[in-house]
């Protein structure tokens, strides 16, 4: 299958246009429609991991044209063990947020068309190995999000949907800066990324440290890097559940994954040199976001800062520079995803039922919604670390392979930790235990919602268990990787 | 003598055309008849444009020059009447009154942009861009029972009498400097003597206010806002972008022909130029609530970019030129979308609702400011790329910063409109018809957006070859 990665990125596209001629009326058949093309991607992404050599840490179905010749803009693709379990995750949390909009109820047509063309964004993000044709992808994303948060979001949405887009913007256009000046410091002057990450190595520290900092800037906004992280609280809050679980599951991945496919192999003497202070960020990032995520009486809200707690784990990962780290941040991506979409799916259930995210409201749930605390309690102890479920591998190794490199950085993470896992019980004794409050009489989750919960609790379970079914897809790509440095 | 009539047949067959409409317009014929009959003109000249060979040629005795620039900027004022044509077409106005002299002043406007990019000495160019002035002005007052019109029209007027007698000044103390007017001896001399005396530069400066006057470039932009407030929704989009671009064409000719421009102070005063224009645009289109202000300051902070890749030098030729064409079709859709949305309200709160009350027109414009606002895989985006990558190349970081920050302020009052025509109630549902000769205009701008956006490379070759 030569065309497979192309096939991928431009079937939610196709999709978009199918949907944009079908009546507006006939909600049941667009949304049959979109879940149908995101099945499709998605079993095309499956295909994908099986026919994925990971012995091989190279690129594997490579496209490469030329496109925009006099400029030396290029259309390349390629996955590797990077970017393979990213795209699926985007698959799969794509396909699950499509089932789980049918609490959208107006303008249902544009919604799944911007849906649409929001996930031909993510994923050529991941798939892209020309510098432009990655910003293109990246730059995709922002307007479709603008729309989802500011059309379909809650009653600060509008404010929500302008911060998110400005912070991004005013980081990926810095970004842009960042790829015409590398193109031009290069020798050969390109912006092909494999042909970057040989020849850049020679620039001199200072250059590539300016480098980094343009394209750092952007994908620290992203993902996000306190101080840049206050867009994210408000977007969550405002966004409706598919669009949260996309927002945390996918695009904060964008800026990791930045960071590990261009940052590290373009820069590595900046990195090396700054690594350190991207240790310290990540500490904040896990302490404060967990500090601040135990603040909050709105559940989503919580479940943000928490999110921004677990991209500390990731950052640490990245600043160990070898190969543990490398993999526990990339696993961590991964579980972050599966973990915090399901979280947000979670918010989700008791928000239709209860129309209030206030931890208060709740009380006593696990006697009223057994299935519920179930779920909520495995999603939960898999978010703090508990051993046996995905997250802790993540968390292990990415502590592991920065205590190697700075004992000290590792410690202080350590001990952010703790705070998470206050966080994440304190969450689960308010919820469900106790007794039930006035008016805590909601029916149980309902068959569809476990189904749709139920591809992510085995995912973690398996990953827990089984770490090395993610892990060696990835490990001989990062093996590659470290070698860079 | 034949080669002579056939170098300017082109502009005979639009001045005949012209002529022929103004007498049917008379005779009262409808105004899609007309529009037609000028479209059938435009077409015409089209074809019997003399040759697109890169050698030069010249007629009648130098006055006028043919080079592949000059057909290139021809081709181009053609396809931006095409489109102003289109828009005048389908634009609902408010009486259908002199639709004959309209299109009258279209062709003529067009034929005297055609000779201005064609002009090898500097009368010429005078004379030409004043007889567009002339017509501009009139264009500009044609709703003669609307006083914000007249008012449109004699302000241009006065803006305009003032900067071509600013730039005839200069002409005349080059004339005294060399002795001649004629661009290409002008250059020669140049080129032996390379004497910078302080009345040439008096003299360039003098011309470069009269080109950028047209440019609507910082500070020479001051009319461009109340003009186009007032003037008719289809010729302030024809402003945007024909004239426009007409300034830009010339101010190539004029300063480009000589190779010692890029060691004088070209570079630094174009660069500081080009920013405080794309700077002073966009902050004065930030908090506009009036849509066809809002655009004409847009299209200000658009001139900025155009003129950042001038200030390049050679480098930046082919990114401006790229950016103008691009502009021509974007700026086109964005002023005939909203013209089309809403013909008699121009506020924002017009537009509120219009993603229900016009599905496809909100989305064209959606498209066109988006490219505007450069967007990928948008046209739009790819110019602003090459404009970037150009001050990049040549070592103006500031100028590329400049260039990016002005993108994230533009980007929010694009998005302004955007976010009025999807996530604001409207006052009413009712639905805006938009005719059939507005779609097509809609269509063709939109198609050549997001063509040249994914496929730009034909015409990259042709600007290879243009600026060889």
């Amino acid at each position: 299958m030569p065309h497979i990665l192309s096939t991928i990125i431009f079937l939610p596209l196709l999709g978009a246009l199918v949907l944009a001629v079908i009546p507006a009326r006939r909600e049941a058949l667009i949304r049959f429609t979109a879940a149908a093309f995101n099945a499709a991607v998605l079993g095309c992404v499956g295909a994908l991991c099986v026919l994925f050599n990971h012995q091989n840490g190279g690129m594997q179905f490579a496209e490469d044209h030329s496109w925009i010749g006099q400029v030396g803009i290029r259309y390349s693709l390629g996955v590797d063990g990077v970017s393979l379990a990213l795209v699926f995750l985007t698959a799969l949390l794509g396909f699950l947020a499509c089932l789980a909009s049918d609490r959208i109820r107006t303008k249902v047509k544009g919604y799944f068309i911007v849906f649409q063309i929001l996930m031909t964004g993510m994923l050529g993000t991941f798939l892209a190995l020309d510098l432009v044709l990655f910003y293109m992808f990246w730059e995709t994303v922002l307007i479709p999000m603008f729309f989802l948060i500011g059309i379909w979001g809650g009653p600060r949405r509008e404010y929500a949907a302008w911060k998110f887009f400005f912070y991004t913007l005013a980081g990926s256009l810095i970004m842009l800066l960042g790829i015409v000046a590398v193109y031009f410091w290069a020798e050969p002057h390109s912006f092909s990324m494999i042909t970057l990450a040989r020849s850049t190595a020679s620039l001199s520290p200072v250059v590539q440290g300016a480098l980094f900092g343009a394209f750092f800037l952007a994908f620290a906004i992203k993902i996000p890097v306190f101080p840049f992280h206050t867009w994210l609280p408000d977007a969550h809050v405002e966004a409706p559940t598919p669009v949260s679980v996309i927002l945390a599951g996918v695009l904060l991945k964008m800026g990791t994954y930045g960071l590990l496919r261009i940052c590290v192999p373009l820069f590595p003497a900046a990195m090396t040199m700054l690594a350190l202070p991207l240790g310290i960020l990540g500490v904040i990032n896990l302490v404060y976001g967990a500090c601040v995520a135990f603040a909050q009486t709105d559940i989503k809200k919580m479940i943000a800062y928490s999110s921004v707690s677990h991209m500390g784990f990731v950052l640490l990962g990245v600043a160990a520079m070898n190969s543990t780290g490398f993999n526990g941040s990339l696993l961590e991506m991964f579980n972050h995803g599966i973990i915090t979409g399901a979280m947000f799916l979670l918010v989700g259930v008791v928000y239709e039922r209860a129309h209030t995210r206030e931890i208060g409201a709740f009380g006593g749930l696990a006697s009223v919604m057994p299935r519920y605390a179930f779920f909520l309690t495995f999603m939960a102890l898999a978010s703090l670390g508990l051993p046996g479920l995905s997250g802790f591998v993540g968390e292990f190794l990415s502590l592991a392979g920065v205590f190697v490199a700075f004992p000290s950085v590792a410690i202080a993470g350590a001990v952010g930790l703790i705070a998470l896992v206050v966080l994440f019980l304190v969450m689960i004794k308010k919820m469900l235990w106790g007794s039930p409050g006035k008016g805590v009489s909601w029916p149980d989750m309902g068959l569809k919602e476990v189904c749709i919960i139920l591809p992510l609790v085995v995912i973690t379970l398996a990953v827990g268990f089984y770490p090395d079914s993610v892990l060696q897809y990835q490990k001989h790509t990062i093996d590659i990787l470290v070698k860079l440095l | 003598m034949t080669h002579d009539i056939l170098f300017i047949l082109p502009e005979v067959v639009l001045a005949a055309g012209a002529l022929f409409i103004l007498v049917c317009g008379v005779f009262g014929c409808r105004r899609w008849l007309l529009g037609f009959l000028a479209l059938a003109s435009l077409t015409l000249a089209f074809f019997v444009l003399p040759g697109g060979s890169n050698t030069a040629s010249s007629a009648f005795s130098g006055m006028l020059m043919g080079d592949a620039f000059g057909f290139a900027m021809r081709i181009f004022f053609l396809v931006a009447t095409v489109l102003a044509v289109l828009l005048s077409m389908g634009y609902r106005w408010q009486d259908d009154d002199d639709a004959g002299e309209y299109f009258f002043f279209l062709l003529v406007a067009t034929a005297c942009m055609m000779l201005a990019v064609s002009s090898g000495n500097l009368m010429m160019l005078y004379l030409s861009v004043e007889m567009l002035s002339i017509v501009s002005y009139v264009l500009a007052g044609f709703l003669k029972r609307d006083i914000y019109s007249t008012e449109a029209g004699l302000k241009y007027f006065l803006f305009g009498a003032l900067s071509t007698g600013l730039m005839l000044y200069g002409i005349t103390l080059v004339y005294g400097l060399f002795g001649t007017l004629n661009l290409a001896d002008i250059n020669a001399r140049l080129a032996l003597s390379g004497v910078y005396a302080p009345t040439l530069i008096l003299a360039a400066v003098l011309v470069f206010a009269g080109l950028a006057f047209k440019a609507s470039i910082v500070p020479f932009h001051m009319w461009v806002a109340d003009v186009y407030d007032g003037a008719p929704w289809p010729v302030a989009a024809f402003f945007s972008v024909a004239p426009k671009a007409l300034g830009f064409a010339l101010l190539v000719r004029v300063f480009f022909g000589s190779s010692a421009l890029m060691h004088s102070g070209w570079p630094g005063i174009t660069a500081v130029l080009a920013i405080l224009t794309m700077t002073i645009g966009n902050l004065s289109a930030f908090h506009q609530d009036n849509v066809k202000r809002l655009l004409a300051f847009s299209s200000v902070g658009q001139a900025g970019y155009i003129l950042a890749g001038l200030a390049t030098g050679l480098l930046g030729l082919q990114a401006a030129f790229f950016y103008m064409i691009i502009y021509v079709f974007m700026n086109m859709g964005a002023f005939a979308s909203a013209a089309l949305l809403s013909p008699n309200r121009m506020d924002l709160a017009a537009y509120k609702g219009m993603g229900q009350r016009a599905p496809w027109g909100a989305m064209f414009f959606t498209m066109f400011l988006l490219s505007l606002a450069g967007l990928p895989p948008l046209a739009g985006f790819l110019a602003k790329f090459l404009v970037i990558r150009a001050a990049v190349e040549g070592h103006y970081f500031w100028l590329a910063a400049a260039v990016v920050l002005n993108s994230v302020i533009a980007f929010f009052y694009y998005l302004k409109v955007i976010k009025i025509m999807y996530m604001d109630k409207p006052a009413s549902v009712k639905e805006v018809a938009i005719s059939r000769d507005g779609y097509l205009l809609l269509a063709i701008s939109c198609a050549a957006v997001i063509g040249f956006g994914l496929w730009p490379k034909p015409l990259l070759d042709i600007l290879a070859v243009i600026f060889a």
